[in-house]
């Protein structure tokens, strides 16, 4: 399995987001750093075909995803930033209409869902409407519908951001787990999820990779005692 | 189905349809009860079927004459009491000679030794007779001139082709000629019957049904599309079946809704009209049958044409529905798209409802948005166009549009959903959107708290929507003030403006004048001259008694219309709207916040509690002043554009109401009469205010707000009585004398101030359990 990405571009008016951004990523977890505005999400929402891409190329196992359409879709799970829900539904009637989106058979939603719930530990609560859920629920609501349909690539922004100490080891590890058979991107800015977890590391500034590799091979390059002090030296490079 | 689920089951769908139903069915019964206190609409449907049932055991002709016989008794027993008992000797005498012409000595002495009841009862069985014999007598008529009006037709067809512009078989002109002949050709005439058509014609006069419908489906578009707003698009756009199948799946949940918004909104009306009106007749007689449905050149029976009615309808709102969910998905932004699509339908219904048919492009009413749910205009009437010279029917047109227009828009609903990105660069259109966006931003900041408050009522809470829908209620449906005028009242104003001002010796020298001519008319024969001398009479004693003091004689049609006490089934129809719309409006001002849960917040700063509290009520107040604006200008300019200018306004008050105790002019009085108005309005809003502020969610206050003072009022109206001492909408109407004025207003004002002041210390209460 490859998702391999060639000089993808794309420009909001006069600011460049994405510059020619080559990248071939294949199965493991990899961690997308950067400040803001570098690139991150657009690289996320191209891949979901959420932006429409003016250069360049994605390809899932060679074929462009843009000609596979849907059975590209059918391999995505996807958990986008700050993101809104119906609060009028149950976290279990909102999965479910997730999972009728991503074409996966009631029957085995309905399977799926109760192993998820008690994977993002809100089996209690899946009955309760989601306008009553905290922050840090939602948030493992939303990460439970990314892992419906077990899908092969999975695409999460900023995953554990509002969640407490506890819940992250236990998200995280999870994640960790899923990685072994798929490609895991996840972007965050908590570096000790990175350190944990992650099998590569991709540090963007300006729509560019800045720099990229596994971990260890970045704190050696760097000189660093961790991925944060890595961070600051690579995006603060030229400065 | 989820997509499904999540619509039907939604509480906005639910609520939403609930309250379309409520409304039109109050609707319904405020249209068809009575304007009087004479008879009640029951009484008034049983008296309906008797009369009708036994015409129907006739022959026209047998019919007519029963019916103008009735209508002359009913009319004997109204009158002829009122003359019998007058004081005036001299009057009485004059038209003796009027009524025992009109009505025979016999019925005059039945009368008077008591063999003809003339108690109230009858009296209101007259009056509901009256009313009754008129309508049936114009049904009769029509059964009778219908076949003439289809012969006609025929002659008409010859006589035209014999003239030298109408001749040419290649012509426009000559094939409507041979086409309408045709068309109507194969309508029964033999079997064209009078039955009971009162539920037909409640279910076709309907005004406001076509327009819920379109405000459901409106609803039903935005909740389908609500993941933008909340934010899900982009997630739900990159999933396998969130694109062209999720569309294709919300086409059909639009057809649903359509049968659901039919089944509910016009069915509903139609299943009370066919309670309230004892059924609708026999259901196998011609369609043409009733006068309204003259134009209707199939030969369809009441059955057919109303199976045919509701599936066009189901069809009809259907497309619309897509109509409006494509132009939704193709504009990003659901703001600006609601927007556009409200100019969208604007533009359609302007075009829909004011082209004249003579125009060249009259072809644009038909092949309308609003041609799609309006059966009546279009199968109603009869309408040929002009396309290429040949004629085609305007209801063929429309017809053979929806098909077309159904897989042109189920298709481009799908392909946009499928194509449109969550994320794409802005359009030029949007780009003027954020223009617009920085300019109110700007102008917010010069008076940010206030206009904030006013920002939350009208587009958060959508208060826009409420005076939308109130302002084309004022202008489409909204009426004038109903008032008890004879045939002979336009002799009466005629004087009354002849003579109008302060009542001087050259005042009753011009209407002795005017009586010497009515004199010499009636000498003459002219039972004219009489009715002027009955009016003359009346004018120079209400003179002479005015003679010497300030008051004026005037004609005061327009101010009985606006004052009379008698019109108060009006009044308070009015008042339920203004409280209704009021508490819609404002419901929302402080639950809000108590949904949001942003009270504590807002009052842990500094302007949160006394200023916020402040700038609140006051653009309550500002939000009520609009609604109070926009039902009573109405109000005045219906009623000046029926029964004339506001004139005399200088005049003193007690020239037309003479037991009014205080000397003011009738300008004052008028002003001070609708500033009550709005003072009881204010009030309403203070007690809606403190609802809004004791309930934890929006749609709960709403609620609450509507249960507790529209329902009063509503229950009121459809003659509850009881329910008066619990709805301010008593107060909405002229009262009864000083006392119970003075009383009710005074009622009015504690209970606003109490209101209030409660709603100050409830807004400014600390934390003191978890909300």
């Amino acid at each position: 399995m490859e998702l391999h990405i060639e000089n993808l571009s794309k420009n909001y008016g006069e600011k460049l987001a994405l510059d020619k951004f080559t990248y071939t990523f294949k199965e493991g977890t990899y961690a997308i750093l950067g400040p803001n505005g570098a690139g991150k999400s657009t690289l996320m929402h191209l891949i979901t075909d959420n932006i429409s891409r003016p250069s360049g190329q994605i390809l899932y196992d060679g074929k462009d995803i843009l000609h596979l359409g849907r059975s590209f879709r059918k391999v995505i799970g996807f958990m986008p930033q700050s993101q809104g829900m119906y609060d009028q539904m149950s976290a279990k009637g909102f999965l479910s209409y997730m999972a009728e989106i991503k074409s996966i058979p009631k029957k085995e939603a309905r399977v799926q869902i109760n192993e998820l719930l008690s994977v993002v530990n809100l089996s209690d609560v899946g009955h309760k409407k989601l306008s009553s859920f905290s922050g840090g629920m939602r948030q493992r609501v939303l990460l439970a519908q990314a892992l419906l349909g077990k899908p092969d690539i999975l695409m999460l922004d900023e995953p554990t951001a509002g969640l407490d100490p506890e819940e992250r080891v236990r998200i995280r590890t999870y994640i960790g787990n899923l990685a072994a058979s798929k490609i895991v991107l996840i972007t965050t800015h908590i570096t000790s999820d990175v350190e944990s977890i992650a099998d590569y590391v991709i540090f963007m500034k300006n729509g560019r990779i800045k720099s990229s590799g596994k971990p260890e091979q970045i704190l050696k390059d760097t000189s660093s005692k961790n991925i944060e002090e890595a961070y600051l030296k690579i995006i603060h490079k030229e400065e | 189905m989820q997509e499904l689920k999540r619509i039907i089951l939604s509480r906005t769908n639910i609520v939403c349809i609930a309250v379309l139903i409520f409304v039109n069915i109050f609707i319904f019964f405020w249209e068809f009860t009575p304007g009087n206190d004479k008879y009640t609409l029951p009484e008034y449907v049983n008296r309906y079927t008797e009369i009708m049932n036994t015409c129907r055991d006739m022959d026209n002709e047998e019919a007519i004459n029963y019916l103008n016989n009735l209508k002359l008794q009913s009319e004997g027993i109204v009158l002829i009491p009122n003359w019998l008992n007058s004081k005036d000797i001299e009057r009485k005498e004059e038209f003796a000679e009027f009524y025992y012409k009109k009505y025979g000595e016999q019925m005059i002495n039945d009368i008077k030794n008591g063999k003809i009841d003339i108690s109230e009862q009858a009296a209101n069985k007259a009056y509901a007779d009256i009313d009754i014999c008129n309508i049936l007598i114009e049904k009769v008529n029509y059964l009778i001139e219908y076949p003439e009006y289809l012969n006609m037709m025929s002659e008409n067809a010859e006589n035209m082709k014999t003239v030298s512009i109408f001749s040419d078989p290649n012509s426009f002109s000559y094939r409507n000629i041979i086409k309408t002949v045709d068309d109507f050709s194969s309508i029964h005439i033999t079997e064209i019957s009078l039955d009971n058509d009162l539920a037909i014609n409640a279910l076709f006069t309907d005004s406001i049904s076509d327009y819920s419908i379109l405000a459901y489906m409106m609803v039903i578009v935005l909740l389908l599309i609500q993941e933008r707003k909340k934010g899900l698009w982009p997630l739900i756009y990159a999933y396998p079946e969130g694109r062209s199948i999720l569309a294709a799946k919300r086409v059909f949940i639009l057809l649903i809704c359509s049968v659901i918004a039919t089944v509910f909104l016009i069915g509903g009306r139609f299943l009370t009209a066919g309670i309230v009106y004892d059924g609708f007749g026999e259901m196998s007689r011609p369609i043409q049958s009733m006068s309204m449905f003259q134009g209707v050149s199939q030969p369809f029976t009441v059955g057919t044409f109303l199976i045919n009615f509701f599936v066009f309808k189901i069809v009809g709102t259907w497309v619309i529905s897509l109509i409006i969910y494509m132009l939704m998905l193709a504009i990003s932004n659901t703001s600006l798209g609601v927007a556009i699509t409200a100019l969208f339908l604007g533009t359609e219904y302007t075009l829909f409802a004011l082209i004249p048919d003579s125009y060249a492009i009259a072809v644009l009413r038909f092949v309308n948005i609003f041609a799609m749910i309006n059966y009546n205009r279009i199968y109603m009437r009869y309408l040929n166009i002009n396309i290429f010279d040949y004629p085609i029917n305007g209801s063929t047109l429309t017809t053979y549009m929806i098909p077309s227009a159904l897989v042109i828009f189920a298709a481009g609903s799908i392909i946009i959903h499928h194509k449109k990105k969550p994320f794409s660069t802005p359009n030029p259109l949007l780009k003027l959107y954020d223009k617009v966006l920085i300019l109110r931003a700007r102008f917010a900041d010069r008076f940010k708290l206030f206009f904030t408050e006013l920002h939350k009522i009208l587009w958060i809470q959508k208060g826009i929507f409420v005076i939308t829908v109130l302002l084309l209620w004022a202008i489409f449906i909204s009426s004038y003030p109903p008032i008890n005028r004879s045939e002979y009242d336009g002799t009466l104003v005629y004087f009354e403006n002849m003579f109008t001002g302060e009542v001087t010796d050259d005042t009753l020298l011009k209407i002795d004048e005017q009586m010497d001519l009515a004199y010499a008319e009636m000498e003459r024969g002219s039972m004219n001259g009489a009715t002027k001398i009955q009016y003359l009479s009346v004018i120079k004693t209400e003179a002479k008694a005015k003679k010497g003091t300030s008051l004026w004689i005037m004609d005061s049609t327009v101010f009985d219309a606006l004052m009379n006490k008698n019109i108060d089934g009006y009044q308070r129809k009015t008042g339920i709207i203004a409280i209704l719309f009021t508490s819609v409006m404002i419901a929302g001002v402080f639950a809000y916040e108590h949904q949001q849960k942003m009270k504590y917040l807002l009052c842990s700063s500094d302007k949160g509690r006394s200023v916020l509290w402040r700038k609140k009520t006051v653009s309550a107040c500002i939000l009520t002043t609009v609604v109070w604006l926009i039902i009573y200008g109405f109000e005045i300019l219906n009623t000046i554009d029926v029964y004339g200018s506001l004139h005399s306004l200088s005049a003193p008050i007690q020239s037309i109401m003479s037991e009014f105790p205080f000397g003011v002019s009738i300008l004052s009085y008028l002003v001070l009469m609708y500033l009550l108005r709005l003072f009881v309005l204010l009030t309403l809003s203070f007690m809606v205010l403190l609802v809004s502020n004791l309930c934890s969610k929006v749609n709960s206050a709403v609620i609450a707000s509507l249960a507790i003072f529209s329902l009063p009022a509503a229950i009121a109206i459809m003659g509850g009585k009881i329910m008066e001492y619990f709805s301010i909408v008593k107060l909405l109407s002229p009262q009864e004398n000083l006392s119970s004025f003075i009383l009710n207003y005074t009622i009015c004002l504690i209970l606003g101030v109490i209101s209030l002041v409660l709603n100050y210390l409830i807004w400014n209460t600390k934390i003191q359990k978890n909300r």
